[in-house]
């Protein structure tokens, strides 16, 4: 199937009455959901991810599109989990212990549910033990946030936690963090922006599979 | 108020303020010269009772070179800040501990070399720990209490605080460009807490004789500053917010706060220019200040120029024209002249 465009753009637009009302649309003429939701939306949701990467536009515009997209998966998912048509991988994402700032980890969060996954926000303050939950309700990507210099050591704590635990993917982000504190605490990945972290889990899940 | 405090823009100059603050050890600010603010932090480790030793070492570290270098400069004075990291705050005696270690070094330096220093505690708004925040009870709110009520036994000169009231629904309106949420805020939200917190601060540092300095919307502002540098809002929203939170950071001088303000409050030259408080500020030429343009504006009028918050990170290379550079605009030609009398106690 091809690309729908005026759905496409609509969420691009963040026009969420135009999203859901071209989704139910096509359902109604028998568009497969998966379809819809792999051809049209994530591939939309994408380019809004590129345009803000290239400083096109604006969070709040993201935002926008995030909740077309939203509003349209809301008629999508009860239809794509009764037919068991699609599994979505599971992402956990939350700020590190003694850490509270969470407008990028929100963000990261907003971005990967409009990429298609399952995300579980485990808010601020998140200690070890926190993640640790999450893995065993099978939360097996975990996406850690700092703001502080301070609190970068938290993840370095829950990476050696998870160190036996090849399965287990993490990737760190936030202001203070690098590329170069990534790799020395052992994380698996760095995202820069929240786009970029997408791409990352998008990647780390696919290497997953063909592992 | 009919007038703003100052009354002209020839009287809108730095390291002047209508009501100069005296603190510390014959610290006065906003009386006749910029007064040099230092503020450090350590660099990435985690804060407990194995790491505590370490901990000490650092900050011990810090304030004998912070204190060595102000006196090779010959600064006419010196504002110390002292900015508790969250497990200091939750832990009062941990702070508590840190500031009398900078203050005792102080002391030393002043009865050595006669360096006129104060310092200011700043304890962290550990409110918002909980999610939502509990802002007036609570086990955070207890230890923030306590650290500001043992403040002046433990050295301490000055408290100060970044407060956070209202800030979770700010930074959600941040990144949907909600105005009229900004608003409700920043100007309900923030300046009903702003009231009753300094309120608070303000009885425990009379009922000290400490000095009730100010606050910053760090939270608010600075966020949306941040947030526009790297395009992710548009600057000329994170322009309104600034100017949206002058009446939050004023709150706190209604209520009985005397300045000087924060260093990261960039709203500082509307508090000097509404209430004459002196104002801290920093920026610009602070390598690790927030990068904006509001520096050559706020250098203009600040009566503390501060270094922001800078890591223990050893660096080395020639110095001395740094310092003579440094010596120039804090020689001691505007020093000497100052009134020895505490002005904000009589206001």
């Amino acid at each position: 199937m091809a690309r729908i465009n005026s759905l496409y753009d609509a969420v691009i637009a963040g026009n969420r009455k135009s999203t859901v009302q071209m989704v139910e649309q096509n359902l109604n003429v028998g568009f497969d959901p998966t379809d819809l939701l792999e051809q049209t939306m994530i591939p939309a949701m994408k380019e809004v991810g590129f345009r803000f990467s290239r400083g096109e536009i604006y969070v709040p515009e993201m935002l926008i599109a995030a909740r077309a997209m939203q509003a349209g998966l809301d008629l999508l998912e009860p239809i794509l989990a009764r037919t068991g048509a699609r599994t979505q991988a599971k992402v956990a994402i939350g700020t590190v212990k003694g850490d509270l700032h969470d407008i990028g980890k929100n963000l990261v969060a907003i971005m990967l549910k409009g990429a298609g996954f399952e995300v579980e926000d485990l808010g601020v303050d998140c200690a070890v033990e926190k993640f640790a939950s999450a893995v065993e309700r099978g939360f097996t990507t975990l996406c850690l946030s700092a703001l502080l210099t301070t609190t970068m050591p938290s993840m370095k704590s829950v990476v050696e936690r998870f160190r036996d635990r090849p399965d287990v993917k993490i990737v760190v982000g936030g202001a203070p963090v690098t590329r170069e504190f990534a790799q020395e605490i052992g994380a698996d990945a760095f995202g820069e922006d929240a786009n970029e972290a997408v791409q990352i889990v998008e990647r780390l899940l696919v290497t997953e599979k063909q592992s | 108020m009919a007038e703003p405090a100052v009354e002209s823009l020839e009287g809108f100059i730095f390291g002047n303020a209508p009501k100069p603050v005296c603190c510390g050890s014959d610290l006065v600010v906003g009386g006749g010269c910029v007064v040099p603010e230092i503020n450090f932090t350590l660099p990435p480790i985690d804060i407990d009772d194995e790491t505590w030793a370490e901990v000490r070492r650092q900050y011990e570290e810090m304030i004998v070179s912070v204190l060595g270098r102000a006196v090779a400069l010959e600064a006419p004075g010196l504002l110390v800040e002292f900015e508790t990291l969250p497990p200091m705050t939750d832990r009062p005696a941990l702070g508590l501990e840190i500031t009398r270690l900078l203050s005792d070094r102080m002391a030393e330096s002043h009865a050595k070399h006669g360096l006129k220093t104060a310092l200011r505690l700043t304890p962290n708004d550990t409110r918002e720990f909980e999610r939502p925040p509990r802002m007036r009870s609570g086990e955070h709110w207890d230890h923030m209490l306590e650290v500001i009520g043992r403040a002046a036994e433990h050295g301490a000169d000055l408290i100060a605080v970044e407060s956070t009231g209202g800030k979770e629904v700010c930074d959600e309106a941040l990144v949907e460009a909600d105005l009229a949420k900004i608003v409700f805020a920043l100007g309900i939200l923030g300046v009903r807490d702003m009231e009753f917190l300094w309120r608070h601060i303000v009885r425990e540092c009379r009922s000290q004789g400490i000095v009730p300095s100010g606050d910053s919307a760090c939270g608010f502002a600075n966020t949306a500053m941040v947030l526009a540098d790297r395009k992710m809002i548009p600057t000329v929203l994170a322009a309104v917010v600034r100017v949206a939170s002058v009446p939050r950071s004023l709150t706190a001088y209604r209520v009985g706060a005397v300045g000087p303000s924060k260093d990261c409050a960039y709203e500082g030259p509307y508090l000097k220019a509404i209430e004459g408080v002196p104002i801290s500020m920093e920026g610009r030429t602070a390598a690790c200040a927030h990068l904006s343009p509001l520096g050559n504006i706020s250098q203009a009028v600040c009566d503390c120029w501060s270094n922001e918050s800078v890591q223990n990170v050893q660096s080395s290379g020639p110095t001395e024209r740094l310092a003579e550079r440094l010596r120039r605009p804090f020689g001691p030609a505007g020093l000497g002249s100052e009134t020895r009398r505490c002005p904000q106690t009589l206001r």
